[in-house]
């Protein structure tokens, strides 16, 4: 089987630094961008199986990354994981409604996130 | 002096007194001439005595007679008519009189309905020319009570003497029991607003007219008030002082709230940052460290870690609970914010009927939806833009459809990045959705998308009731005198009230199963102050009462019983003179229970029953019907035997007796309740 990859979106690169550790630890392949820009043209390149989306990005919001994944035919069972610093209520609704699988509010424990990372990833194998 | 003796000795009475004088005076001729005729012609004197008596009898048999006929003929139809003329005159009934209760008084029945007539013309000319002139001044007033009645800030108006003399509908939600003539007092806590009167004072001696500003708890403590009072001044004199103040419970306590929050969150943060900043130090200058050593400093770090997450947690989920209102919002019909939207002329957008309401800025809120209409249309690739809102738990979605290209929530999120409205200065509508915690989305597939507008669903507000309720009175009166039956009943301030029961027999088990009441000051019904409330009897209702006021057992059993209700009324009717048709039998089941309610109904009393009979006592007709009938008051048949719709009635007749006693020097309370100490006779038939 092959290796399962995972787009990380995000454009503080110490977190970025830790979660491409931990992702990669986890024996999954990664590519990091750090726009909203970035992340339309590297889908457009290789299909990912996880994107790893934070929601404040530069470009393209997170939220618009999600839903022009969730539009796009080519694009479709690709896993969304939403990050974000707001933690409001109403940031984790508007990112389900606009079609994330999942959604953390930093900070999280690295075991949260490697453990949601490969249940989605698991769950769509 | 004989001014004064006939009025003492009434119409009939008079008459009755004439044909016995007649009669007897006859008699005293008859015997006088029968003297003389027997001192000149002689004769037997039994003849004289026979012939005598039976004219002397005849004399007196005959004016009995014609003083019965003339009392049942003349006197009572004469009175009658009176009573009917001066009922016209004084009260402003425009019926025609009966003119066959004086069918034997030839022309003075219809010279009576001419002269009515005439009165009625006259009347009806005066009340032309009166509208006309008063027109402009209604103009004003409307405009007035508009003014005051929907100011977003509670107004009041108070006497010197902290009586209440004007208040608004936000003042009535803000304290609900609040009343016309009422002491400021009952309803907000004294203290803050007479310091501010005091500086108020101060100034005003000092020669300014200024406002102070006050924080005052209500009466009741659950809520925080602020706002500014200021004096009226008038030729110099202090006539009271206004009130306008807003509810200002949420800003306190969600400024308690952020405070301790911040508190919280610093010290929270503190200690394990400081803890993390050590023991890295530690590992970062102790490089001959043994690694058991480092693992438990990189242990303690960890540890120090999971505690600052679990402070940014907690503090996160208390500040999404705390009720912040940083943006002024009130219960808004979206009905109001969809028209809103479509009164835009350049705007295309139908709407959906909906009833809900929703806990927002409403003219953010369509000042918003507006901005996205009109970017979502500039492409031209998209049309028939519909609004809705859907209920969804605790919340309403307004959402906004439309067919054609599809919006990116970077697009919508650009757009609501510029300056919402003129009127709101820089605020953007990403600002005005943060304000009301609230965010927007778009969703959809293929040509069908729509955006969805989440906000808090809100109950209606107050209902307005009668568009036009009687808020302010600006002729109160000085302030009560201990001696109240001097007061001149114009001054007094009145509770009409009516009670239901399960029968008729207070001292035999039944119970009351409503009170309504609603007051009278300065003679005006206050339609906007009244009291009406179901009570549960703790007994089952008979079936023969049921049919007569319509009150079920089922619906009297979730109502409070009659200790609450009793309370309540009892607050309601403090300070006033007590009014019922036929008082005695609905007091009667008050003061029965006045144990039991813990209050004492020591109200001074006037019955209705008791005044018409003392005002119109020739006629034996004091039901609340023929009162009605009598004064041309219409009582709808839904409304009659309803404890409201007859405490209404009771009213209305009240104060057209009012009027009716002044007219015969009937002016203070003591007067009226000596008026109905005279109809000793109904008193007693009144013994419940």
């Amino acid at each position: 089987m092959p290796q399962k990859t995972v787009l990380l979106v995000e454009d503080e690169d110490n977190i970025a630094l830790a979660l491409a550790h931990l992702i990669g630890r986890a024996g999954y392949g990664l590519r990091r961008v750090a726009s909203g820009t970035d992340a339309m043209t590297a889908l457009a390149e290789q299909r990912p199986d996880l994107v790893v989306l934070d929601v404040m990005l530069p470009g393209k919001s997170g939220y618009e990354v999600c839903q022009l994944i969730r539009r796009d035919e080519g694009l479709k069972g690709v896993k969304v994981l939403m990050i974000t610093a707001g933690g409001g209520e109403m940031e984790r609704r508007k990112g389900m409604a606009v079609g994330a699988d999942a959604f953390m509010t930093k900070p999280f424990s690295t075991a949260d996130l490697t453990q949601k990372v490969c249940a989605l990833l698991e769950d769509g194998a | 002096m004989t001014l004064r003796l006939t009025r003492r000795l009434g119409l009939r009475l008079r008459f009755a007194l004439f044909f016995a004088a007649l009669g007897l005076g006859g008699v005293g001729l008859i015997g006088a001439g029968l003297w003389f005729g027997y001192l000149r012609g002689g004769g037997p004197v039994d003849g004289y005595v026979i012939g005598g008596t039976i004219a002397a009898l005849g004399v007196l048999g005959l004016s009995a007679w014609i003083g019965l006929l003339f009392d049942e003929n003349v006197a009572r139809p004469i009175l009658a008519l009176a009573s009917d003329l001066t009922t016209r005159a004084r009260a402003d009934v425009d019926l025609q009189i009966d003119e066959g209760q004086a069918k034997h008084l030839g022309t003075l029945a219809p010279a009576a309905n001419a002269i009515n007539a005439a009165l009625s013309e006259a009347r009806a000319a005066r009340a032309r020319a009166v509208a006309r002139e008063t027109a402009r001044i209604a103009r004003e007033k409307a405009l007035f009570e508009a003014l005051f009645r929907d100011l977003g800030e509670g107004a009041v108006v108070a006497t010197p003497d902290n009586r209440v003399m004007l208040y608004n509908r936000m003042a009535q939600e803000l304290l609900p029991r609040i009343g016309l003539d009422r002491p400021l007092d009952a309803v907000l806590r004294p203290e803050p607003v007479a310091d501010a009167l005091r500086r108020v004072e101060e100034a005003r001696i000092k020669g300014r007219a200024t406002a102070e500003t006050f924080l005052a708890a209500s009466a009741d403590g659950r809520r925080f008030l602020q706002g500014r009072v200021t004096p009226i001044v008038s030729d110099e004199e202090l006539s009271g002082h206004v009130l306008i103040f807003r509810d200002a419970t949420d800003d306190l306590r969600a400024h308690a709230e952020q405070a301790h929050l911040f508190n919280t969150l610093l010290e929270g943060v503190r200690r394990p940052a400081g803890t993390i900043a050590a023991l890295l130090d530690v590992l970062e200058t102790g490089g001959d460290l043994p690694p058991e050593a480092r693992a438990g400093f990189r242990k303690g770090i960890s540890e120090e870690v999971a505690r600052l997450f679990k402070v940014i947690d907690s503090t996160a989920a208390e500040q999404a609970a705390a009720t912040s209102r940083r943006w002024p919002v009130s219960a808004v019909a979206v009905s109001h914010i969809f028209d809103a939207v479509r009164a835009r002329k350049a705007l295309s957008v139908t709407a959906t009927p909906s009833d809900a309401m929703v806990a927002c800025d409403g003219f953010a809120m369509a000042a918003l939806l507006s901005r996205l209409i009109e970017r979502l249309s500039e492409s031209g690739t998209r049309e028939g833009f519909a609004l809705a809102a859907e209920g969804e738990g605790a919340e309403t979605r307004l959402v906004l459809g439309w067919q054609g290209e599809v919006a990116t929530d970077g697009e919508i999120m650009g757009w609501l990045a510029a300056p919402l409205s003129p009127a709101y200065g820089h605020y953007s509508g990403r600002d005005a959705l943060e304000a009301h915690q609230s965010t927007i989305w778009a969703e959809g597939q293929g040509r069908s998308h729509r955006i969805v507008l989440p906000l808090p669903s809100a109950s209606a507000p107050l209902a307005p009731g009668d568009p036009r309720p009687e808020f302010y009175d600006f002729n109160l009166p000085p302030a009560p005198s201990a001696e109240m039956a001097a007061r001149d009943l114009s001054e007094l301030s009145f509770v009409v009230f009516d009670t239901e029961t399960t029968g008729l027999s207070p001292r035999g088990g039944d119970e009351i199963v409503q009170i309504a009441g609603l007051r009278i000051v300065n003679g005006r019904i206050l339609r906007g102050e009244t009291f009406d409330s179901l009570v549960n009897p703790g007994r089952p209702i008979p079936p023969a009462s049921t049919r007569v006021h319509h009150i079920t057992d089922a619906m009297v059993e979730g109502a409070p019983d009659i200790r609450d209700v009793g309370r309540r009324f009892h607050d309601f009717c403090q300070g006033s003179v007590l009014v019922a048709h036929n008082a005695p039998f609905d007091l009667a089941f008050l003061r029965l229970k006045e144990d039991v309610i813990a209050r004492r109904f020591d109200n001074p009393v006037l019955c209705t029953v008791l005044m018409s009979a003392g005002l119109f006592g020739h006629t034996g007709q004091h039901t609340l019907d023929a009162l009605c009938a009598r004064f041309g008051i219409t009582i709808p048949a839904q409304a009659r035997h309803t404890a409201m719709g007859d405490t209404v009635a009771t009213a209305e007749v009240f104060v057209r007796m009012l009027a009716l006693l002044r007219d015969r020097g009937v002016t203070t309370l003591g007067g009226a309740i000596a008026e109905e100490g005279r109809m000793t006779k109904i008193r007693k038939a009144q013994a419940y």
